[in-house]
C-alpha cells in the first residue's frame, strides 16, 4: 500500500463525509428504533427519551429468537450450496471454449433474465407435490436454485480475467482438475467469493414473500416474516419494525465486516493458501 | 471461437493435453463438464422448468383463482397495445433502468476506488457504504417517504442552508416522483456496485500497481492503463446486473410510491403484480411478464455483446 | 492425506444440495402435523390481516380450548391477498382465513365464494342474527360465508385540544364546513390532514361526501347501478367529487397532500398541526398512541346544509371465512364461532377501535365513537361503496384517478367515465 500522506488524509475526510451522507437514513432508522411511539418530534433530532423497550418488545412479540435461528439456518445452508455449486460450475464454463460450454453459460444467463412471476406458481405447486411446504428445506432448495445464475455469472466474469498459468502449472504437477480447482482456482477467487457470499446472504436473508408462502401453516418463520407481523392493513407499529430491523441487519453487516478484514491482502494473500 | 478437435464431452476422461506453444511446454486442459452439473440441476428445477410451465397462463383468461379458465390465444398481448398503463409502464421501466445503470455504477466505482486506498477507516467505511443495500425495501421506502415528504428532512435541510427555492414535493409531483424513486435506488445500491468493483480491484495483483508506480505513472494514468482494463469483468457484471435489475425493479417502487401518483411511477413489474393480485387478471399479468422477459433479454444481450467485445479488447 | 480429504469435502458440498432435497423429501411430507406437542386434530391453521388484534383473540381461543394450537400468519393486505390466492388455487390454504365483505376486492366474499373455496356458514348460530346491511356483504347467492365481527365508519376525527386552542367547533353543515376550513387556515392550522400519497386514503373523503350526496336522496342507488339504470358520471357522484375539490381549493387540507403519506398525516393530526383528519375510526387508536394526552372524537362529515340529511359511510370490516377443504373443519368452525361470540367479538373490536357487528354483545363503545354508534342505531349509514361493485378494477381506477386529479393529470369527468366503463365490464 501507498504511504499515508496529506492527500490520503484529505481523501479520508471526503470518504467519511460521503459515508455520513449515505448513512444518514440509517441514523434515522436507529433513532426511531430507540424512541417510544409517543415521541413525535422530528425523526432527525436525537430522541430525548432513549429506550430499549422496542427491542425487547419486538423480540418477544415477534418471537424473533426462533425466527433468527430459522433465518440463519436457511441462509447459511443455501449460501454454502450456492457458492459451492456455482464456483464449481463456473470453472469449466469460463475455461472451455466448446459449444456446450457457451450454450450452458447462456442458459444460466437466461436465468437472470426470466422474471420470477413466471415460475412462481408452478414451483409452489411442485413443492406442494413433493411435500416440502412448511419445512425450511423448501426454502433452501428454492434459494439454492434461484441464486445460481447470479453467482455463476459473478464467478465466470472474474475467472475469465484470471491468468490460466497457475492452473496449468498445477496440472503439470499432477493435480486432478478437482484438486486444481480447490488449491489453485478457489484461492485466487477469494475476493469474488466474499462478494458472492455477502450479496447472496443479503438476497436470501431479506426475502419476504417466499418464506411467508412456503412456511405458512407451520410453526416456523423467518425474520422478515416475523417483522411483517408488525405491518397491518391500517395499523402499523413502525417503532417496533425499526427495532426488529436493526436486530435483523446487524448479523449481515457483521459478516461483511469480518470477511472484508480477511481479504485486505486480497489477491496476493490468497495465493499463499 | 474455434472448436479444437479434442474438446468434446468426454474431455474430462483424458489426461491433460500438453501443447507446444512457441517452444514453451504448457499444459492446456479444460475442466470436466460435469463440474457444471449440480448447479445446472438446481437451476433447472427451481427456475427453468417452472418458468416453462408457467408461460401457458399468458394465453389464458385465468383470474388466478377459479379452477375453470379458457385459452384466449394472443388476446392478452393485443389488449396490451390498447392499455395506456402498460405502455407508460414500459417507458418508466426503460428510463429507470438506463438512469440506474449510469448513475449507480458511476458512484459505485468512485466509492470503490476511494475505499481501496490506504485510508485508515477503509474497513468501517466499506461496511457503512454497503449498509443501505442490506435494509429491506419496505423499510427503506418508509424512511424515504418521510425524508422526502413536504416537511421532511430533505426539504428542511434545503431550507436550513438557504436553498428554499429547491424545496419540492418530491414524491407528490408526477414529474419528480420517478426521479425521486431513481435517487432512492441509487442511494440503496451504489454500495452494492461498490462491493463488486471492490472485488475487481482486490483481484488486481498489487505487484502490477507497484510496478506502474515505480515507472512514475500518476494515479489517473495508473487507473486508466492498469486498473481499468483489469476491472473489465467487474464492469461487465455490474452493468449487466443493474440493467437487468433496473428493468425488473419491483419492491422499491411498490413500497415507495405504489406506482403513483396516479400511474406516474408504475413499472412493468408493479403492473404485473397489481394485475395478478389486485385485479385478478392473472393471465394478462403473465403476458406482461413474457413481454418483460423479451425486453430484458434484448437489452441485456445487446449490452453483453458490447461489453464482452470491450473486455476482449482490454485484455 | 490433506488433498484427499478436501477432495471429498468438495464432492460432498456439490452433492449436498441434492441430498438435502432428498432427505427433506422423505422427512417432511406432512407439513404442519409433525410438531412434538399436539396431534393433527388439535392444530388449526389461520391466515389473518388483523395484525395487532388477532394475537389476543388466538390466545383467548387457545385458553378456552385447552390442548388446541393455532398456527397463524399475519401480513399486510397486499401480501395477504397474494398469499391466499396462491394457496387457494394450489389447495394449500389454511383452515380459517381473513375474508373481506362483499365484492370488488381480490380477497372478498363473492370473489372467493363463487369458485367454491369457502364453506357455507349459514347453519352457524350467528348467521341469522346479522343485521341486513351485514348480510348483503357476508352472503353470496343467499348463503352466508363470512363471519363479520366488526364495523367501521369514516368521518372527521377532531383533535380536541387543537380545536380548543383554535376556538372552533365541529361543523354540521356544508357551508359551516367551508367556513371552518377558512377560519382554521387563517389561524395557521389547516382543518384536516390528508395523506393521499397512499392511494387507499384518497377514497375516504370521497366516500364520506358520496354517502350524503348520493345515498341521501337515493337509497337504492346500488340496485340502479346493478340494473344499468344509473351511472357514476350522471349521478351526484359528480357533486361529491366537485365538493372534494372545493374543499381542496378552500384550503381544508394541508399543503401537498400527494406528497404526504398515511403515517405523516397521522402525525399532523396527532400533534395538532391540523385540527383533525378525515379517516376511518381505526385511526383513533393510532393518534392516541402518538399523543397519549390527546382526545380524539369522530364526527360525521357534512355534505349538505341540512344536518338531518347527513349519512355516515359505515361498513363491515374484514371477517373470517372457513376453507371449504379445511383439514380441521370442526376446529375451524369453532374458531369462527368464537370470533362471532360476544367474547371474541368484543376482544377484536376493542383492540381495533371499531363497533361490533351484532347488536347485543354488551359492548361499551368508546366515547370517541358516540356519534358513529348513534348513526348506526338510527340506520343512517351506507356501506363503503366498493363493497357492492362488480370487480376490483372500479376501485383501483378511482384510487389512481383521484391521485391524477390532485396532480392535474386528469379531470373528474374522465375519472367517472372510466369508472363507468370498468363497472360495465362486469366481473
Amino acid at each position: 500500500m501507498n504511504r499515508y500522506r496529506r492527500r490520503t488524509f484529505a481523501l479520508e475526510l471526503t470518504m467519511i463525509a460521503t459515508a455520513l451522507f449515505v448513512g444518514f437514513p440509517v441514523y434515522v432508522l436507529v433513532n426511531l428504533a430507540v424512541r417510544p411511539t409517543s415521541d413525535t418530534s422530528s425523526p432527525i433530532s436525537p430522541t430525548t427519551s432513549p429506550t430499549l423497550d422496542n427491542f425487547s418488545q419486538a423480540w418477544q412479540q415477534g418471537a424473533l429468537g426462533g425466527a433468527l435461528g430459522n433465518s440463519v439456518l436457511v441462509t447459511a445452508v443455501s449460501v454454502v450450496i450456492v457458492l459451492a455449486v456455482s464456483s464449481l460450475a463456473a470453472y469449466p464454463l469460463a475455461r472451455a471454449t466448446a459449444r456446450w460450454s457457451r450454450g450452458t453459460y447462456l442458459m444460466f444467463l437466461l436465468g437472470l433474465v426470466l422474471p420470477f412471476q413466471l415460475a412462481s406458481l408452478p414451483l409452489y405447486q411442485t413443492m406442494r407435490d413433493l411435500g416440502l411446504l412448511g419445512t425450511p428445506w423448501a426454502l433452501v432448495l428454492f434459494y439454492s436454485g434461484l441464486q445460481v445464475p447470479f453467482t455463476v455469472f459473478l464467478y465466470v466474469g472474474f475467472l475469465r480475467a484470471l491468468p490460466r498459468d497457475f492452473e496449468d502449472a498445477a496440472l503439470i504437477d499432477g493435480c486432478t482438475p478437482l484438486q486444481g480447482f480447490r488449491y489453485v482456482v478457489l484461492p485466487m477467487l477469494k475476493p469474488v467469493t466474499v462478494t458472492a457470499l455477502v450479496l447472496n446472504t443479503v438476497a436470501v436473508w431479506n426475502d419476504f414473500f417466499t418464506p411467508l408462502l412456503y412456511l405458512s401453516g407451520s410453526a416456523q418463520q423467518t425474520l422478515p416474516v416475523a417483522i411483517a407481523g408488525f405491518v397491518g392493513q391500517y395499523v402499523t407499529d413502525w417503532n417496533l419494525i425499526f427495532a426488529a430491523l436493526v436486530i435483523s441487519i446487524l448479523p449481515v453487516l457483521l459478516v461483511y465486516f469480518v470477511l472484508q478484514r480477511s481479504i485486505i491482502n486480497g489477491f496476493a494473500g490468497g495465493l499463499r493458501g | 471461437m474455434t472448436l479444437a478437435p479434442h474438446q468434446h464431452l468426454a474431455d474430462h476422461e483424458r489426461p491433460p493435453v500438453a501443447e507446444e506453444i512457441r517452444g514453451v511446454r504448457r499444459a492446456r486442459t479444460t475442466p470436466p463438464w460435469w463440474f457444471a452439473l449440480p448447479a445446472l440441476l438446481l437451476f433447472a428445477f427451481v427456475v427453468l422448468v417452472p418458468s416453462a410451465r408457467g408461460v401457458h397462463y399468458a394465453f389464458t383468461d385465468w383470474d388466478g383463482l377459479d379452477p375453470s379458465f379458457s385459452f384466449v390465444g394472443l388476446d392478452n398481448f393485443s389488449a396490451m397495445l390498447d392499455d395506456p398503463d402498460a405502455t407508460a409502464a414500459i417507458w418508466h421501466t426503460l428510463l429507470i433502468a438506463v438512469a440506474i445503470t449510469v448513475i449507480q455504477n458511476g458512484l459505485g466505482l468512485l466509492l470503490a476506488l476511494g475505499v481501496n486506498t490506504a485510508i485508515k477507516s477503509r474497513n468501517l467505511l466499506r461496511v457503512f457504504l454497503f449498509a443501505p443495500a442490506v435494509i429491506t425495501p419496505i423499510v427503506t421506502a418508509y424512511l424515504w417517504r418521510n425524508l422526502l415528504g413536504p416537511d421532511g428532512a430533505i426539504n428542511s435541510l434545503l431550507g436550513t442552508i438557504g436553498l428554499d427555492g429547491l424545496r419540492q414535493d418530491w414524491l407528490g409531483s408526477p414529474q419528480l416522483a420517478l426521479w425521486s424513486v431513481i435517487g432512492v435506488i441509487v442511494w440503496q445500491y451504489a454500495g452494492y456496485s461498490m462491493v463488486i468493483f471492490l472485488a475487481g480491484l482486490q483481484s488486481v495483483p498489487k505487484e502490477i500497481h507497484e510496478a506502474a508506480a515505480i515507472d512514475g505513472a500518476g494515479p489517473v494514468r495508473r487507473f486508466w492503463s492498469v486498473t481499468r482494463p483489469l476491472l473489465a469483468p467487474a464492469f461487465t457484471i455490474n452493468l449487466m446486473l443493474s440493467i437487468i435489475g433496473g428493468l425488473k425493479l419491483f419492491d422499491q417502487v411498490y413500497a415507495l410510491t405504489g406506482g403513483g401518483p396516479g400511474h406516474a411511477t408504475d413499472t412493468i413489474s408493479t403492473l404485473i403484480y397489481k394485475d395478478a393480485f389486485t385485479l385478478g387478471e392473472f393471465g394478462y399479468s403473465i403476458a406482461l411478464a413474457v413481454v418483460l422477459t423479451i425486453i430484458v433479454a434484448v437489452a441485456s444481450t445487446g449490452q453483453y455483446l458490447v461489453l464482452s467485445r470491450n473486455e476482449r479488447a482490454a485484455s | 492425506m490433506k488433498t484427499r480429504q478436501l477432495q471429498v469435502l468438495v464432492a460432498a458440498l456439490t452433492t449436498g444440495s441434492l441430498l438435502a432435497a432428498l432427505s427433506a423429501c422423505s422427512g417432511g411430507t406432512k407439513a404442519g402435523s409433525d410438531d412434538a406437542g399436539g396431534g393433527g386434530s388439535k392444530t388449526l391453521t389461520l391466515a389473518s390481516v388483523d395484525q395487532g388484534s388477532v394475537e389476543d383473540v388466538v390466545k383467548a381461543f387457545e385458553k378456552a380450548n385447552p390442548g388446541v394450537k393455532v398456527r397463524y400468519t399475519t401480513s399486510g393486505a397486499d401480501q395477504y391477498q397474494q398469499q391466499i390466492r396462491t394457496q387457494l388455487s394450489s389447495g394449500t390454504a389454511p383452515d380459517v382465513m381473513s375474508v373481506w365483505p362483499g365484492n370488488g376486492n381480490p380477497g372478498a366474499t363473492y370473489v372467493l365464494a363463487k369458485p367454491g373455496y369457502l364453506r357455507d356458514l349459514s347453519d352457524q348460530p350467528w348467521a341469522a342474527k346479522l343485521p341486513d346491511v351485514m348480510k348483503t356483504v357476508a352472503q353470496y347467492e343467499g348463503k352466508t360465508y363470512t363471519g363479520i365481527f366488526g364495523q367501521n365508519g369514516i368521518g372527521a376525527v377532531y383533535n380536541q385540544q387543537a380545536m380548543e386552542k383554535a376556538g372552533l367547533t365541529p361543523p354540521d353543515t356544508w357551508t359551516k364546513l367551508l367556513d371552518f376550513c377558512r377560519d382554521a387556515k387563517a389561524k395557521g392550522t389547516p382543518a384536516f390532514a390528508l395523506g393521499n400519497q397512499d392511494n387507499w386514503v384518497t377514497q375516504l373523503v370521497q366516500y364520506a361526501l358520496v354517502a350524503t350526496t348520493v345515498y341521501g336522496g337515493d337509497p337504492d342507488f346500488d340496485q340502479k347501478m346493478q340494473a344499468g339504470q344509473a351511472t357514476f358520471a350522471k349521478s351526484p357522484w359528480t357533486t361529491a367529487l366537485d365538493k372534494y375539490l372545493t374543499m381542496e381549493k378552500t384550503g381544508c387540507f394541508q399543503k401537498n397532500p400527494l406528497g404526504t403519506n398515511y403515517e405523516a398525516s397521522q402525525q399532523l393530526a396527532a400533534t395538532g398541526k391540523t385540527l383533525g383528519i378525515i379517516q376511518g375510526n381505526w385511526v383513533i387508536a393510532l393518534l392516541e398512541g402518538k399523543n397519549p394526552k390527546g382526545t380524539f372524537t369522530l364526527r360525521a362529515l357534512p355534505a349538505t346544509d341540512d344536518p338531518a340529511e347527513t349519512i355516515i359511510p359505515a361498513a363491515a370490516g374484514a371477517g373470517y371465512g372457513v376453507n371449504a377443504k379445511a383439514k380441521n373443519e370442526e376446529l375451524a368452525l369453532k374458531f369462527v364461532n368464537f370470533v362471532m361470540s360476544p367474547e371474541g367479538m368484543n376482544l377484536f373490536v376493542e383492540k381495533q377501535g371499531g363497533l361490533p357487528s351484532l347488536p347485543d354483545t354488551g359492548f361499551a363503545a368508546d366515547p370517541s365513537l358516540a356519534e358513529l354508534s348513534k348513526f348506526v342505531e338510527a340506520e343512517r349509514t351506507v356501506p363503503f361503496m366498493d363493497q357492492l361493485w362488480p370487480n376490483a378494477k372500479v376501485q383501483q381506477t378511482m384510487l389512481s384517478g383521484l391521485q391524477e386529479i390532485f396532480s392535474g393529470q386528469s379531470t373528474p369527468k374522465e375519472l367517472l367515465d372510466d369508472m363507468d366503463a370498468d363497472y360495465k365490464a362486469g366481473s
